[in-house]
């Protein structure tokens, strides 16, 4: 244990005392973000002109209650459209609408005979900026229509709602602009921190301190333990660096739970650290090294849907895309970071990601070499 | 306890008939001896003469074909935990973690093993205190040998394998690690190295042994060696170049001729009436002979005559 420590320690030390890889494990990864978010965060500029989408479901089509569509349209935030409730429900989880204002059946009833009425305000959990700016907009509207009918004090009774069945939200939104780039980013960083674990891997063979340690009691465990410990802590720190420059820059909204990400973190990272480990042992010399995994890193890059939707590659490259990790990792943390639709199944997700990881340990335990 | 098994006890290093080979290449060709306690021993040998392999066998780096390799009275192995506890190894010059300070890399070292030396004590002892909080990799040639043997000495072992541990440096740097080589031996370790230097081994080895193709052509003190392979002298000078060794050959006493750059070198057992023939042989034939000089046999002269290689080779 006080060698596993001490260790890892050292490691971390070595990592963090080293400008230059330091540099290149944050810097990449921010450096798409900033390139690709910039980029989308300008035709977000457009988004903060645009009014606060919202839909008017009026329950009752009475000539009584006509007055209320013209109210909200005359609103200069609001860009709302009068609609039926199976519509609206669709906009909202579409994302094409924030919020849905529902005006009850006996409205007009209500209104002759001074009652208040129940107004329904529905957002989608999902977005909950964007939804609770919507009903702020909304209820501030309801407010001002209650002043002006001085002898009704109490019109509205405003209810609260959110939007049932978030899975089957439609994956436009959720996977759209920096909600996409962001989780692919992220599992770019995690795939290039589990591959590039080939070259400290060679370098120590190279120099001999693999050969060094071996002299000692120390045991092998010990130190791919070390090893993998050290990348799971560059990763997460990795991690919790691009989710909060996305929140903070790029109005990322982090839908998902921070244990599922974590725990997804520790999978990816565990699985390229594994194919690392293969290529480690395949790749004689630190060149032909860097070499190799270049030769897996910028396919998986490009062809993975990391910064654009696979869909938009030629069809007779769906046979390569379905096969990288990657691909599936990006699927995952999209699913779980954006509460994105999965593009393929969960057990699929998981099942190809977990094939690579025993598939390449089973592979590294064979083949890898030492001196 | 029989008589085998004391004198078992009394090796730090036992070696029985050690083969190893890489593919069709014997590497090392049934190789037996042994190393007493306290004893500091050196391998000898030109590149490829087996040595390296010898040496990781030993230190628990690589498995053998066949044969029997004991240390301190223990079965050696690659997964024998317990001896490595009482093993050091120093390899050669090579930056471990360039990016941790010399004390850092010791005292990382030290957690690897059940008991391990107070680092500032191991740095002070080999003249590294002042680079306690420096990043190896700034570290000079020297120093970076230093700290290679402190790392081996960071388990206070019984027994120190250094593989060319003067390797590259400059003769004070050499001889400041000599002292500390020489401070194993007075604490009691065992020392077993690995030099290219005749002038180390003559100096810090107490036996020696000479490795060629596999196998041990000699091994003895250093003065032994040199009696026993060579009871003549050497007599030394320049010749021109037209000169070939063997025309001195037939010259009374010479048993061997060779040349050294622009040397000629005659083995002789009777210096007195060689040199006499030579002066004769130089005058009758108009040859101009200078820095005509005599020297004893060394360790070099043994190792040319036994490997057939200048050791820089």
């Amino acid at each position: 244990m006080r060698a596993y420590i001490s260790l890892t320690t050292s490691g971390l030390k070595s990592f963090v005392r080293d400008r230059g890889g330091l540099f290149w494990t944050f810097f990449f990864p921010l450096f798409f973000i900033f390139i690709f978010g910039s980029i989308f965060s300008k035709q977000g500029d457009k988004d903060t002109n645009f009014k606060v989408a919202i839909r008017i479901v009026m329950l009752e089509n009475s000539p009584a209650t006509s007055w209320v569509p013209d109210v909200f349209q005359n609103n200069p935030v609001l860009e709302s459209t009068l609609t039926d409730m199976e519509t609206a429900r669709k906009d909202l989880s579409a994302g094409k609408a924030r919020a849905i204002v529902v005006f009850p059946k006996d409205f007009s009833l209500n209104l002759l005979e001074k009652k208040p009425s129940e107004v329904t305000i529905i957002t989608d959990p999902a977005a909950t900026q964007m939804g609770m700016t919507a009903g702020t907009i909304v209820r501030t509207m309801l407010t001002g229509i209650e002043k002006k009918s001085a002898n009704t004090p109490d019109l509205f009774n405003v209810q609260n709602e959110v939007l049932q069945q978030t899975s089957k939200r439609n994956k436009q939104k959720q996977n759209e602009g920096i909600n996409f780039l962001l989780p692919g980013i992220l599992a770019m960083t995690i795939m290039q921190l589990g591959l590039f674990t080939a070259i400290p891997i060679i370098n120590m063979r190279e120099k001999g301190i693999l050969k060094r340690l071996q002299a000692t009691p120390l045991p092998r465990g010990t130190l791919v333990a070390s090893q993998v410990t050290q990348r799971l802590v560059i990763g997460v720190v990795q991690t919790l660096t691009i989710v909060t420059i996305g929140v903070a820059f790029f109005h990322f909204e982090m839908v998902g739970s921070w244990p599922i990400l974590l725990l997804l973190v520790v999978f990816g990272v565990v699985t390229f650290i594994s194919l690392g480990a293969v290529l480690s042992s395949i790749a004689k010399t630190q060149e032909t090294g860097i070499s190799l995994v270049q030769l897996v890193n910028f396919p998986m890059m490009f062809l993975s849907g990391l910064f654009f939707p696979v869909e938009i590659l030629p069809p007779f490259m769906k046979p390569i895309v379905s096969v990288m990790p990657a691909t599936y990792l990006a699927d995952l943390l999209r699913h779980v970071m954006s509460g994105a639709e999965l593009a393929h199944s969960l057990p699929t997700d998981i099942g190809i990601l977990g094939a690579w990881l025993v598939g390449c340990m089973f592979i590294a335990t064979r083949i890898f070499r030492w001196e | 306890m029989s008589q085998k098994e004391r004198s078992r006890n009394m090796n730090a290093i036992l070696v029985e008939n050690l083969k190893k080979s890489y593919g069709p290449n014997l590497a090392v060709d049934g190789i037996s001896f042994a190393v007493e306690r306290g004893e500091i021993f050196g391998m000898l040998g030109p590149n490829g003469a087996g040595k390296t392999t010898t040496v990781e066998i030993l230190e628990g780096l690589r498995s053998l074909d066949s044969g029997r390799v004991e240390l301190l009275g223990m079965e050696s192995g690659k997964t024998n935990s317990k001896l490595k506890e009482q093993v050091g190894v120093a390899l050669q010059s090579t930056t471990l973690y360039p990016n941790l300070t010399s004390f850092e890399l010791i005292e990382m070292f030290g957690t690897f093993f059940k008991k391990s030396v107070d680092p500032d004590r191991l740095l002070e002892s080999l003249g590294l205190s002042e680079k306690r909080n420096s990043l190896t990799k700034t570290l000079s040639g020297g120093q970076q040998q230093r700290l290679a043997v402190a790392l081996a000495l960071v388990n206070d072992p019984q027994l120190v394998f250094l593989d060319e541990p003067t390797t590259g440096l400059d003769p004070q740097a050499r001889r400041s690690l000599w002292e500390v080589i020489e401070g194993m031996k007075e604490a009691g370790k065992t020392v077993f190295l690995t030099t290219h230097y005749m002038d180390e081994a003559e100096h810090l080895c107490d036996r020696i042994a000479i490795m060629d193709h596999g196998k041990i052509l000699a091994m003895d003190t250093p003065q032994n060696l040199v009696a026993s392979e060579f009871p003549e002298r050497a007599i030394q000078f320049e010749a021109p170049a037209e000169c070939q060794p063997s025309d001195f050959d037939q010259l009374t006493g010479v048993t061997r001729s060779l040349r050294e750059n622009t040397e000629i070198v005659l083995y002789s057992q009777s210096v007195q009436k060689t040199l006499a023939a030579l002066m004769d042989h130089a005058e009758r034939n108009s040859i101009e002979l200078g820095d005509i000089h005599l020297r004893r046999a060394t360790l070099e002269d043994v190792f040319l005559k036994l490997t057939g290689r200048s050791m820089r080779d």
